[in-house]
Parts: structure tokens; C-alpha cells; sequence
């Protein structure tokens, strides 16, 4: 059984967390895949998945104080504002290309969607502190959410 | 004895095209008194964010201009700045950057005719409506654009906003497995090409016969894509130099972007010139498939736009099989250039059609001033020429909702990019 870990996001300040994640859960796990998208459009070209899909992705909902996590399962996605807004006009909400998704029926039996929130984004290499604190608790989530097969030694 | 309606009809926001822009219409005793494409993105200036920098920056930040069709602004500008400098791309260069372009024509045609496009002609609002009736053609559109997405990220490093390629070439060439496994999924992706071709054919488009002088680049014997004369239905044949000569472009109050006029009448850029005025460098494979379905080429029927559309996805899986088939690891993946004064241009065939640059550098390289000149400016005074002559063949008298459907259709069958297009700024001021 393999976790598809589908960061989305960027390389650049706050917004890298989806990313850093998926990474992270791969190099641990010896059962999570990571893929790294810069929009819900390159998403649909991941899938079909056959088993679990968690998807990281860095949100501003206005509501919550940087570092906080949402976590939702699809189609529970009604309740977060930031995900029924496509970033650009080019592309498709994040809550829409799941609509789109399910209705191919490219997704697998459980999707869960974890948002963490970020303060203004900034281009700095770095996560800010309240960010970062979040990073430990969500790798903890996903051992819990889904089991560990197999835990790999990083050293 | 009944009256005539006077209809206003303002749509705030069109939906499913790139960028954001708007429609006002108004109808007074069965005339047409307004008719206006808004386009209201604030200016994004970026032709005065090029100038001061260096030359070896452009190809990126021009990249940051459109998320759709990144490629053909690095082309442009490559192609400018190296006509500028006095350089000439290696085969191998020139070969992977029609690859390139095979990249981003399959990932925004395919984009626009199963995301955009297809639900306007079969019926539905949405693409995930759509998706419940025809999910087969849905899954092949994401294949499509998806492999598309691949070939640029092979080339630029990533498929959104790329970052490899070079003033004299790219950054990296892809290894021979990397070039061999394109080529696999290409082999593979060709059927569901041939297949759009047909379906699109297959579909019931709304009638139309309209006059319009198209625009596009020609190349002396391949389709053109990085190079070529310009040339028109109505006899223009120019080096792309002499754009100036021919084209005006002006500002109108309504838009943000200029629109722009070949010898003071509206003119089409996109697919369907591009395809009208190049029948003939088609290679067979797609000419036979082409003359399968039946339909009269060229065409007046704007609505064609989204066979021209397939037939490019068909055009670009054969041509980039064709380039893979003879891919050899360069022992450089660019020449260096060697910045002198002068002046540039570069015109490509981006997914909506031409896309102008010019650039003038000073000794060291640096950008003293650019154009830009991208399709969807270009077609704006042509949309709004086509709404006023398809609204007066159609019935004016229809009710609101389907008048404002059909005027979306038409907007949307010119696939408008208004983000790239807002790069204008009506400065005035008043000093006292």
C-alpha cells in the first residue's frame, strides 16, 4: 500500500511547506511517494492513485493565526474559503480539480486535505517560526492518520 | 404588434477564459448601439520592467508574463535578442525549440478545448459537468495536456513559468533516456491525438461564414512556429522587421490592452490562421487525417478554431515524434553569446498566434527598450467584430441568457489570454 504525498506549492518562503512535507514523509517512509505541484492543475495529471492521497498545501484563510492546521477529508472541503479560489485565472481551484477528479473517478478511497495557514507570503528561502513549528505535528499526523509500514532510518 | 426589446446586457466577469475582462452590450430598437470587450486588468508594464536589465534576465521574466503559453514568450524574446546580437541557433538548438513549442501548443489547446471550449458546444457549464457525460474525452484532454506539461518540463525544468532556456539555447538537454521515454509517450499519446481530431470535427459548431483577413508567420517549407514571413489572407508578405510598416496598434478607452489594426481593419491571429494560411506544410500524416473529416480548409467558420486547435495537438505529437526519432545528446546545450548595440526582433507562433518582440540593447546587453505585442491584444478589435456580425445574423430578440451564452461562446472560441494582453498604461498628466 503506498501514501501518495502530493505537496502543492513553491520553492520560495511559506509556501514551500506543502512541498517540504511530501518530501519529508517520503525520505521517512519507505511506503509515501511525494510529488511536488506548483497547482491543483498539475494534480490531475498525478492521478489516478490507487490507495491513500493526502495533499499538503499552504493556505490563507484570514480567520486563523499563522502555523495553524486544517485538516479535512474530501469532499469536506466546503468549510475552507482558500480552496474554492483558483490562485490565478489560468488555473482551477484546488476544490474543483478534486470535483473534476472524482467525477473521472481518479481518486482513490480516502483523500485527506491538510492546510496549514501562512502569514503574508514573502520571497525568503525560509519558513517562518510558526510555519515550521507545524511541519513536526503534521509528520506526526500522518504516521497517525495513516500506519507506518516501514520507517526509514534518515540518520 | 409587438415592440422591439431594448436589451442591455453587461456580463462583470467572463468565465473560462485566462485573466479577467468583460462584455457590455446594448441593443436599442434592434440596432446594436454598444458593444464593448472589456478588459479591465490593472497594467502589468512589463516591457518597462525589461529595460535596465540584462539581456541573459529577459527569457525568464518575459516567462513570468503568462502561465499558459510561458514558451512563446521566451522564444520570441530569444529569437529578438539573438537576431540583435547577430547569432545563429545550432540545429540542435533549433530543433528542441520547435520541441518546446510542440510542449506548450499540446498543453493549452488541450487546456482550452476539453476545459473551455467543449462545454460551451455540447452544453454544459462547467468542465466537471461535462465530465460526468463525456469522462473518456476529459481523462484524454488531461492526458494531452499532461504530456504537454512533460515536454516543457523536460526543456524548462518545469512546466509552469520554465526556467531553461537560453539566450544561444537551453540551460540542460535532456538525456537520451529521458529523450527516449518523451518519445514513447508521444508514440503512445498519437492515437488519442488522431481522436480529438475527429471528435472536434464531429461536433455540431454554430454556423458561421464571415469575412476576416488572418494573420500569420510562413516558413519557407515546415509549419511555422520560431520563424518565418508574415503574411496575410489579403497578400501582406513582410520580414518580420517591417511590423511597424503595417500594423498599428492604439489604445481604446474600454481596455487595457491596445488593440491593434493591419492596414486600419481588424485582423485574426491564432489556430485557424495559422492553419488557413498553411495548409500546405502540413505533413501528410495530418493532412490525410485532416481531409478525413470532411471540413472545407480553409475556413470561414471562426467556430473552427477548435478543429485548427486538435489538428496543432495532431501536428505537434507528429512533429515532435519526428524530432525525438533523430535526438542526439549535444556535446553543448547552447552557444555563448557575445552582447554587441542593436536591435532585435522576434515574432513565434504562441497557441493563440503571433506574438511580436522587439528589443534594443545598448554594448554591454543591456535592455534599452522593448515591445511586446502578444496575440490576444492583436484579436481583440477582430472578437469584437465577430460578436456584432454574429449577434446581427442570430436574433437579437432572444431572451438575456442565451444572447450573453452566445456572446460568451464567441469570446471564448478566440481562447483570450487577457493577462498577457494588460500590458498597457494610458499615462496622463496634468500639470498645472
Amino acid at each position: 500500500m503506498t501514501l501518495y504525498v502530493v505537496g502543492i506549492g513553491s520553492d520560495v518562503g511559506d509556501d514551500q511547506v506543502g512541498w517540504l512535507i511530501a518530501n519529508r514523509l517520503q525520505d521517512r517512509r519507505a511506503d509515501a511517494q511525494a510529488h511536488c505541484c506548483r497547482s491543483p492543475m498539475e494534480l490531475l495529471a498525478r492521478l489516478p492513485v490507487d490507495d491513500s492521497l493526502l495533499i499538503v498545501d499552504a493556505v490563507r484563510s484570514g480567520h486563523h493565526p499563522p502555523g495553524t492546521i486544517h485538516r479535512l477529508q474530501w469532499p469536506a472541503t466546503t468549510r475552507l474559503a482558500a480552496w474554492q479560489q483558483p490562485a490565478s485565472s489560468h488555473g482551477l481551484s484546488l476544490a474543483d480539480a478534486l470535483s473534476l477528479a472524482d467525477q473521472l473517478t481518479l481518486l482513490p478511497r480516502t483523500t485527506l486535505l491538510w492546510g496549514i495557514e501562512i502569514p503574508e507570503p514573502t520571497p525568503t528561502p525560509d519558513l517562518s517560526a510558526p510555519v515550521l513549528s507545524a511541519v513536526d505535528s503534521l509528520i506526526r499526523s500522518a504516521d497517525r492518520y495513516f500506519p507506518v509500514q516501514t520507517v526509514m532510518d534518515c540518520g | 404588434m409587438s415592440e422591439r426589446r431594448t436589451v442591455d446586457i453587461h456580463v462583470p466577469v467572463l468565465a473560462r477564459v485566462e485573466g479577467e475582462g468583460a462584455l457590455e452590450l446594448a441593443v436599442r430598437d434592434g440596432t446594436i448601439e454598444k458593444l464593448m470587450l472589456r478588459i479591465y486588468e490593472p497594467p502589468r508594464l512589463f516591457e518597462q520592467f525589461l529595460v535596465g536589465r540584462e539581456y541573459h534576465e529577459v527569457p525568464d521574466m518575459v516567462a513570468r508574463i503568462c502561465g499558459i503559453c510561458p514558451v512563446a514568450y521566451q522564444m520570441s524574446a530569444v529569437h529578438a535578442i539573438e537576431q540583435a546580437f547577430g547569432m545563429q541557433p545550432d540545429p540542435w538548438v533549433r530543433d528542441m525549440r520547435r520541441l518546446y513549442y510542440c510542449g506548450e501548443w499540446l498543453e493549452s489547446h488541450a487546456l482550452h478545448i476539453h476545459m473551455l471550449a467543449a462545454p460551451d458546444f455540447l452544453g454544459y457549464p462547467s468542465v466537471t459537468a461535462l465530465a460526468q457525460d463525456y469522462p473518456a474525452e476529459v481523462r484524454r484532454g488531461l492526458r494531452l495536456q499532461g504530456l504537454g506539461n512533460a515536454i516543457v518540463a523536460a526543456l524548462g525544468a518545469r512546466s509552469v513559468h520554465p526556467v531553461g532556456a537560453r539566450v544561444g539555447g537551453f540551460s540542460r538537454a535532456p538525456t537520451a533516456a529521458e529523450a527516449r521515454a518523451l518519445l514513447e509517450s508521444l508514440r503512445e499519446a498519437l492515437p488519442d491525438a488522431e481522436e480529438l481530431v475527429r471528435w472536434t470535427a464531429s461536433l455540431e459548431l454554430p454556423a458561421s461564414d464571415q469575412e476576416f483577413t488572418t494573420v500569420a508567420l510562413r516558413h519557407g517549407d515546415e509549419y511555422p512556429m520560431n520563424e518565418g514571413r508574415l503574411v496575410s489572407s489579403a497578400g501582406l508578405d513582410i520580414d518580420i522587421r517591417e511590423f511597424d510598416d503595417h500594423f498599428r496598434e492604439h489604445q481604446v478607452p474600454h481596455s487595457t490592452a491596445l488593440h491593434s489594426h493591419l492596414h486600419d481593419r481588424p485582423y485574426l491571429v491564432g489556430p485557424l490562421a495559422r492553419l488557413n494560411l498553411n495548409l500546405d506544410r502540413l505533413p501528410a500524416q495530418v493532412q490525410d487525417l485532416l481531409d478525413d473529416t470532411g471540413l472545407s480548409w480553409p475556413s470561414r467558420n471562426m467556430f473552427h478554431s477548435v478543429v485548427a486547435r486538435a489538428v496543432e495537438i495532431h501536428y505537434g505529437c507528429v512533429e515532435a515524434i519526428r524530432l525525438l526519432e533523430r535526438y542526439q545528446t549535444p556535446t553543448a546545450p547552447r552557444l555563448e553569446p557575445t552582447p554587441r548595440a542593436g536591435v532585435g526582433f522576434g515574432c513565434t507562433e504562441a497557441p493563440r498566434g503571433i506574438l511580436w518582440h522587439r528589443y534594443e540593447f545598448d554594448e554591454r546587453g543591456t535592455v534599452i527598450d522593448s515591445r511586446i505585442v502578444p496575440p490576444t491584444s492583436q484579436n481583440q478589435a477582430r472578437i469584437e467584430q465577430d460578436l456584432k456580425w454574429t449577434l446581427e445574423a442570430g436574433d437579437l430578440e432572444s431572451d438575456d441568457r442565451e444572447l450573453r451564452q452566445l456572446c460568451e461562446t464567441v469570446i471564448r472560441n478566440y481562447d483570450p489570454c487577457i493577462s498577457c494582453a494588460t500590458h498597457f498604461l494610458d499615462l496622463r498628466i496634468d500639470r498645472q
